[in-house]
């Protein structure tokens, strides 16, 4: 046990110093090798660009569309209006979170590596969507309503790095966690599943927990507009659009691991195999995601 | 070998977990003008409107007699807190002449104005410099943000060229505010 924490301790010291190195802005460094970073332009044949570019179009018109009732509901307020932006925030939430990020990675590998039911899911996506919204709130409220300033683009910078460093580290620390009880602790059944409930509430946390830029950009936007209160329907509305899709990944996930093992339930020894493969491969993923959002963190320095 | 598919699915996965993990929460319509003088691309003129939502963060945080102008004073706070750090990711601007990586990017005639939208537009100049020759020369600028936390498109319908016209063998450019300009003397 002691030999496996100072091993684990050792693996993280020198994943964060080579991230660190690796993170620092260098834009000259890796740029200077790829002269054709976009290719010849006259030979391209796509003038607006594939399905990123799509969704990064839909994204900016849904962006534009909520900005655009937030500032005519300053001028007319009604109930109707206040209805429409609820509704058009939860599509945005829902467009925005089936984007790359949002933690769907790490709801995918949670749910495959242990049994789970809808409520899991439901707790699931309510935890990220909520801590992910939840900490913006409070953010925008201490900045605007305690300090009275607008954060500049330092520190909302510093905030997001530090935000997504942390998140990054303890993500690494539920992975390695989940990865030695799967070691560890293989013939405690019933202790796992008691510490699932647990795990759960960690990787809802960790994969929520850095403030949704978004919402504290509405939130900003409709405190400077004076109205507070419209604001936090928006954002609640981005929240449900993130819980519903959430909450179906998680339910997708739930329903294929449970085909799978009833597809092997006569064949004993693979679906001991697959069970073992996928614990491992999970926590793996979980870590590797980890170390990648704690580079990603030092990156937006 | 088998180790070598080992580290090559470790990379893969690695590669992927940083590929989704990003998205864009800013969005910055480009202009771009590649300035022409007799005998020299002289630089580029770059004018950048934000989206609604930064726009409205940049108007509370430094419009602070709600005037809906930045006086000089507020164009330099605009300045220390809303641009200048973009420096040490290079502005998010990429350049290449002749294939050949321009690294002195260095920001000349920083303005920045509210419209009746509330939307801000920053407006700069870099310095280029390259003469014209009689051999064909190819300039690419593109902007990118690495942490996909800023998303720039064009609009495509803007002058690419400005100033004295050279013999543009052609000026290209696409939604994903790339650019591509040939001219010779």
């Amino acid at each position: 046990m002691k030999n496996t924490l100072i091993i684990i301790i050792l693996i993280t010291l020198i994943f964060s110093i080579a991230g660190h190195m690796y993170a620092k802005p260098d834009p000259v460094k890796t740029s200077k090798n790829d002269p054709a970073a976009f290719g010849d332009l006259s030979k391209s044949k796509t003038k607006s660009g594939g399905l990123w570019d799509a969704f990064l179009g839909i994204n900016r018109k849904m962006q534009e569309t909520v900005a655009k009732y937030l500032k005519e509901i300053k001028d007319n307020f009604s109930l109707v209006m206040l209805f429409v932006i609820l509704f058009v925030s939860l599509i945005y939430g829902f467009i925005h979170a089936s984007g790359p990020g949002h933690g769907k990675a790490l709801v995918v590998s949670y749910f495959l590596d242990r049994e789970a039911n809808l409520l899991d899911a439901a707790a699931m996506a309510g935890l990220v969507s909520g801590v992910h919204i939840g900490s913006a709130l409070v953010l925008a409220t201490i900045f605007q309503l305690v300090f009275l300033v607008i954060p500049d683009q330092s520190v909302q910078t510093n905030l997001r790095s530090y935000f997504t460093i942390g998140s990054g580290i303890f993500i690494v620390c539920i992975g390695l966690y989940s990865l030695i009880e799967k070691i560890i602790h293989k013939n405690q059944e019933k202790k796992i599943d008691m510490k699932s409930k647990k795990s759960l509430l960690l990787v809802g946390i960790a994969a929520g927990i850095v403030p949704c830029p978004m919402a504290m950009a509405v939130m900003l936007l409709s405190i400077s507009f004076g109205i507070y209160y419209v604001g936090f329907i928006s954002v609640l509305g981005i929240s449900f659009g993130m819980f519903a899709l959430l909450f179906l990944i998680g339910t997708i996930t739930i329903k294929s691991r449970q085909k799978i093992e009833a597809k092997l339930s006569g064949k004993t020894k693979f679906k001991n195999i697959f069970l073992k493969t996928i614990g491992i491969a999970s926590a793996s993923i979980i870590i590797l995601f980890g170390l990648w959002i704690t580079i990603y963190g030092f990156q937006i320095k | 070998m088998i180790h070598k598919k080992i580290r090559l699915a470790f990379i893969f996965i690695i590669i992927l977990s940083g590929v989704v993990y990003a998205h864009p929460h800013v969005f910055i319509k480009t202009r771009t003008g590649f300035v022409f003088s007799r005998n020299s691309l002289a630089g580029v003129e770059v004018s950048w409107s934000f989206d609604s939502f930064f726009s409205g963060r940049v108007i509370m945080g430094c419009d602070r007699n709600k005037d809906r102008k930045f006086s000089a004073s507020e164009l330099r706070k605009v300045y220390k807190g809303f641009f200048s750090r973009l420096k040490l990711h290079n502005y998010f601007i990429y350049i290449w002449i002749n294939n050949s990586y321009f690294r002195n990017i260095r920001i000349s005639n920083f303005r920045a104005r509210i419209n009746a939208a509330r939307i801000v537009t920053y407006s700069f100049f870099i310095k280029i410099n390259t003469p014209l020759t009689a051999r064909k020369k190819t300039v690419k600028l593109m902007y990118k943000d690495k942490t996909i936390f800023v998303a720039f498109y064009a609009d495509v319908k803007s002058g690419i060229i400005k100033g004295i016209k050279p013999r543009v063998v052609k000026a290209l450019n696409n939604k994903r505010a790339q650019y591509q300009v040939e001219f010779q003397k």
